[in-house]
């Protein structure tokens, strides 16, 4: 699953999606860490619950025209 | 590159300057969706930042409160509050300890309204004495500020048959009283201080007014609210007279008022501390035209 097995594998796409698509959303970022409560010791240990806390604090405290958006069309530039 | 600005804000008052900006405000409704235990971690993170002001913080805490704690924003909550289950209540104890918690320190971060909002759910939810005395503290410091409107909410208590709670009101009163000696040593000529001081008196004579409509209003309560009120905070005593005026209207309606103020000899010391002070043309005239308290008025005299 990982790089050491084949380059350009599930986790590190799965990594970028999480740090391009759902950490730059203000309302990705909100759901995603209302959702890590259904699988705490995961979501904590995985850091997801810190980076989701993080990249909204962040949004708060950032002047507001800088935010991007959570348009579905980030996501399908991605794909 | 144009950026599509994506959040929720349903509050009203915004609609009109919609296109031109967005609101300071504008990340305190989705934030608001998350439990407690996260907003809290959220809302201590960006108070230790000190970059965003104070009252924003608290316009926070006050969305996150309506959000969740039933009969926050309704006048008559005893309907919702009553059917709430033990586990809910736990739940809501909790979330309103919390929020007290994250109150930030600066005075009028938060309104005197929210506060007395949460002071009179706190009650029913039975919260702890250290987040009752923080809030009772904290209302007394914005005292002179809050309107009548602030202080009427229903009496939550099961065995006060009170519509209102005079309660509270009084508690926050002697805080305020307390305060207030302690700010003010000898400086009574201050201008500051006085107008302090008459505005709180102006406030519970007015409120005194609403509360003795009340036609289960006990004579104890009534007077108790009324002579904590310090002689300097009374210009004249118009208000507390139309006030006892109002309460012997309803209450005893087809009593000689007389009669009733001698066996009530705490209404009656109260009538005869406003008695020694000057009465302006005003309330004569209130209490003349007022046909069946006649007596009364000449009592008053």
């Amino acid at each position: 699953m990982n790089d050491s097995i084949e380059k350009g594998n599930f986790v590190g796409k799965l990594e970028s999606f999480f740090n391009s698509c759902i950490l730059e959303g203000w309302k990705d970022s909100i759901a995603t860490l209302q959702t890590t409560a259904t699988l705490p010791e995961w979501s904590e240990n995985l850091g997801i619950v810190r980076k989701c806390i993080d990249s909204i604090i962040e949004k708060i405290l950032t002047p507001p025209p800088q935010v991007k958006s959570s348009d579905p069309s980030n996501l399908l530039s991605f794909v | 590159m144009q950026v599509k600005w994506s959040y929720t804000y349903t509050r009203p008052g915004y609609t009109k300057k919609q296109h031109h900006s967005v609101p300071k405000d504008w990340w305190t409704e989705d934030v608001s969706d998350l439990d407690i235990d996260l907003f809290r971690c959220i809302v201590m993170a960006i108070r230790s930042t000190y970059v965003l002001p104070p009252q924003l913080i608290g316009e926070a805490l006050h969305v996150y409160a309506c959000r969740w704690l039933p009969g926050i924003t309704k006048l008559k909550s005893s309907g919702s509050s009553v059917s709430q289950t033990e586990e809910s209540k736990e739940k809501n104890r909790k979330i309103l300890e919390t929020i007290v918690s994250m109150i930030p320190a600066d005075r009028g971060s938060v309104s005197v309204g929210f506060l007395f909002r949460l002071l009179s759910i706190s009650i029913h939810l039975g919260v702890s004495s250290v987040t009752k005395t923080e809030l009772i503290r904290r209302a007394s410091l914005q005292f002179e500020e809050a309107t009548v409107s602030d202080l009427l909410y229903p009496s939550t208590s099961s065995s006060d048959q009170n519509y209102y709670d005079t309660e509270l009101v009084q508690a926050v009163l002697e805080t305020f009283l307390k305060l207030w000696k302690r700010m003010s040593p000898g400086a009574v000529d201050n201008s500051y201080f006085l107008r302090s001081i008459r505005n709180v008196g102006k406030l519970i004579d007015s409120y005194l007014q609403v509360v003795a409509r009340d036609d289960n209003m006990q004579v104890s309560k009534f007077v108790s609210l009324a002579e904590t009120v310090p002689s300097i905070a009374r210009e004249d005593h118009d208000d507390l007279y139309r006030a006892i005026n109002i309460y012997l209207k309803v209450n005893y309606p087809y009593h000689s008022c007389t009669h009733f103020l001698i066996f009530h000899s705490s209404l009656l010391q109260c009538c005869t501390i406003a008695r020694e002070k000057s009465m302006t043309l005003t309330a004569k005239i209130v209490l003349f035209t007022n046909g069946k308290n006649i007596k009364c008025y000449d009592y008053f005299l």
